[in-house]
């Protein structure tokens, strides 16, 4: 049986509204992605794994406190999934933001990955917490997630690259920086007064979407070919 | 004050669909897409009326299961204010989507000023309503009861949500697909939102509505940047993006016929739109020059389609002598072999 509670239904919710605004964005963009920039595709690999961080959030939800055996296992696939997804596109959007501020540059894949340690690092420690249980783990008795107390070491390279997103947009157009801060705060009020509630993958396309109607105000090509 | 699972689910829902407008403003003020000043209007009346519903949505379902000693017109200030403002939001999205297809602001406001009649008499029930609750009342633990004639409120929202649809698939059948305009991205997530407001005891209905705005936005960019107004055709700065699609070999076009008038009447765009295969690329490159391109190189196809578009051509200025003859001038180009495929569009569109 599952045990679906409404704090649980909230979280389907957010991430139902995640997966239809990454559709929708992945559909007004296509022509984007068909002109090949390297932004374009960071941008595309972003939407992509939001999805995956919704999907896998959704599921998590589902299956929490279910009486159904198995499901423990696939709490923890997804749970590992989410939080890899979730390292990943803090990283990537901190990437994706420096090609922007240097457009002018070619993209340095040397660059990339030290950009992108922060986030190499979480994933280590999160595929480690298989095998040492000291972030989060699912009893597989009860099916149920639980963290421990290192939990928020989850949250260091987020908090890194958010500090560097605020930067990063700052330089690139102050008047969508507060929109970001708003997103962030917003997150972190809810998460503290509505424990249970997962909008984590939402709030990330909410910023995405943003990022991109910004993006879309610049000339399509950097001149007429005419 | 202690929230209930619905007022908790609705609140998030209500707080994301508030978040969403408030950043699409910001996004739209800071940059006005063309000079389309009604266009900009209404899409920011339609920002203003979500977020309004939005706001009143979330305080109405707050206040659930909180027991106060407010006299009913008071208690149901919030849930009327949610309420009307559905209906003005499927009203005004109508009166937008109408304009965007049409262009014509006397049209809108005809459209306007016969549709209008029913959301003035919602209105006025809903006024009645907050001393009578003839429609809809609260408890007074705000708890929302819906009597017979709230339904016939519920259903003008819905036969108002449905008007824009009938508009835009009634237009696509008589102008044919509309470029960057995705309308399953605006009605999936507003059906979807709709049905869980209808059988839940949640309300999503601002969210849907502010992710299909969303996208509504990311059109108007879009259409703004490659399309012309007039035709309906991509304009001159697509030939940009095909380029770039030649030579980077995503696109491999063969030939290139071009249409040059003397006078370019909105018959000659429904002569293009009728005689030309669907997967053909129409750019206007000027006011009265026209370049098709395709990845066909057959003579065979290439002679059929000139033929029959001068034939039509030729048939209006026969019928209209009394009208500036459009003077169809058709001649076209072939890709050499050797000759690459960005060197030809560039040589076609240059031509």
């Amino acid at each position: 049986m599952l045990n679906i509670s409404d704090l649980h239904l909230a979280s389907l919710l957010m991430d139902a509204a995640a997966m239809f605004l990454i559709i929708g964005t992945m559909a007004s963009t296509y022509i984007y992605r068909k002109r090949g920039r390297m932004v374009d595709k960071l941008f595309f690999i972003m939407l992509v794994i939001d999805m995956v961080m919704a999907i896998s959030d959704g599921i998590t939800y589902v299956v929490d406190g279910a009486t159904i055996s198995g499901v423990g296992i696939l709490s923890i696939v997804c749970n590992n999934i989410f939080f890899l997804a979730f390292e990943g596109i803090c990283g990537v959007l901190a990437v994706y933001l420096d090609c922007r501020i240097n457009a002018d540059k070619p993209y340095s894949q040397k660059k990339a990955i030290k950009i992108l340690l922060p986030a190499i690092i979480s994933f280590v420690m999160i595929l480690a917490n298989n095998l040492v249980h000291f972030l989060y783990w699912v009893d597989l008795s009860t099916n149920e997630y639980y963290q421990y107390p290192l939990y928020t070491l989850v949250f260091v390279a987020p908090v890194i690259y958010m500090i560097y997103v605020i930067y990063a947009l700052y330089r690139i157009d102050r008047s969508i920086v507060w929109i970001f801060i708003v997103l962030i705060v917003v997150r972190v009020f809810f998460a503290n007064i509505m424990q249970g509630v997962s909008s984590t993958a939402l709030i990330f396309a909410m910023g995405l979407v943003f990022v991109h109607i910004h993006y879309m105000r610049l000339p399509f090509y950097d001149k007429e070919v005419l | 004050m202690s929230l209930w699972p619905d007022s908790i689910v609705t609140i998030y829902s209500d707080t994301m669909a508030y978040i969403l407008i408030l950043g699409l403003i910001t996004m739209t003020n800071q940059f006005k897409v063309g000079k389309d000043h009604h266009a900009n209007m209404l899409y920011f009346r339609l920002c203003i009326i979500t977020m309004i519903n939005a706001l009143s949505n979330g305080i109405s379902y707050a206040l659930h299961h909180q027991v106060t000693n407010w006299p009913e017109p008071v208690r149901l200030i919030f849930p009327t204010i949610a309420e009307y403002s559905a209906l003005l939001a499927m009203f005004v999205w109508f009166l937008y989507i109408d304009y965007k297809l049409y262009g014509i602001w006397d049209r809108t406001a005809a459209v306007f000023n016969i549709y209008k009649i029913p959301v003035y008499v919602m209105g006025i029930l809903c006024i009645i309503n907050l001393f009578t609750g003839v429609a809809f009342s609260v408890t007074e633990n705000h708890i929302f009861v819906a009597k017979p004639l709230y339904y016939v409120l519920l259903f003008t929202v819905y036969l108002y949500g449905i008007f824009p649809i009938v508009l835009i698939i009634r237009y696509m059948k008589e102008n044919g697909p509309l470029h960057f305009f995705h309308i399953s991205t605006m009605i999936i997530p507003t059906v979807t939102a709709g049905m869980i407001t209808a059988f839940s005891d949640y309300s999503a209905r601002a969210l849907g509505f502010a992710i299909a705005l969303v996208f509504l936005h990311m059109s108007y960019i879009n259409l703004w940047r490659f399309e012309d107004n007039d035709s309906g055709f991509y304009n001159k700065h697509y030939i940009s993006y095909v380029l770039e699609q030649s030579k980077s070999g995503k696109a491999d076009y063969h030939s290139a016929i071009e249409f040059v008038t003397a006078n370019t009447p909105e018959e000659f765009y429904d002569i293009l739109r009728i005689e030309v295969p669907g997967k053909a690329e129409i750019i206007r490159m000027g006011e009265n020059r026209f370049l098709l391109f395709s990845e066909s190189s057959k003579s065979s196809m290439i002679t059929l389609l000139s033929s029959m578009i001068q034939d039509a051509a030729d048939e209006y200025d026969e019928l209209h002598k009394d009208d500036e003859p459009i003077d169809l001038v058709i001649s076209y180009s072939v890709r050499g072999k050797g000759e690459s495929a960005e060197d030809f569009v560039k040589a076609a569109a240059q031509a």
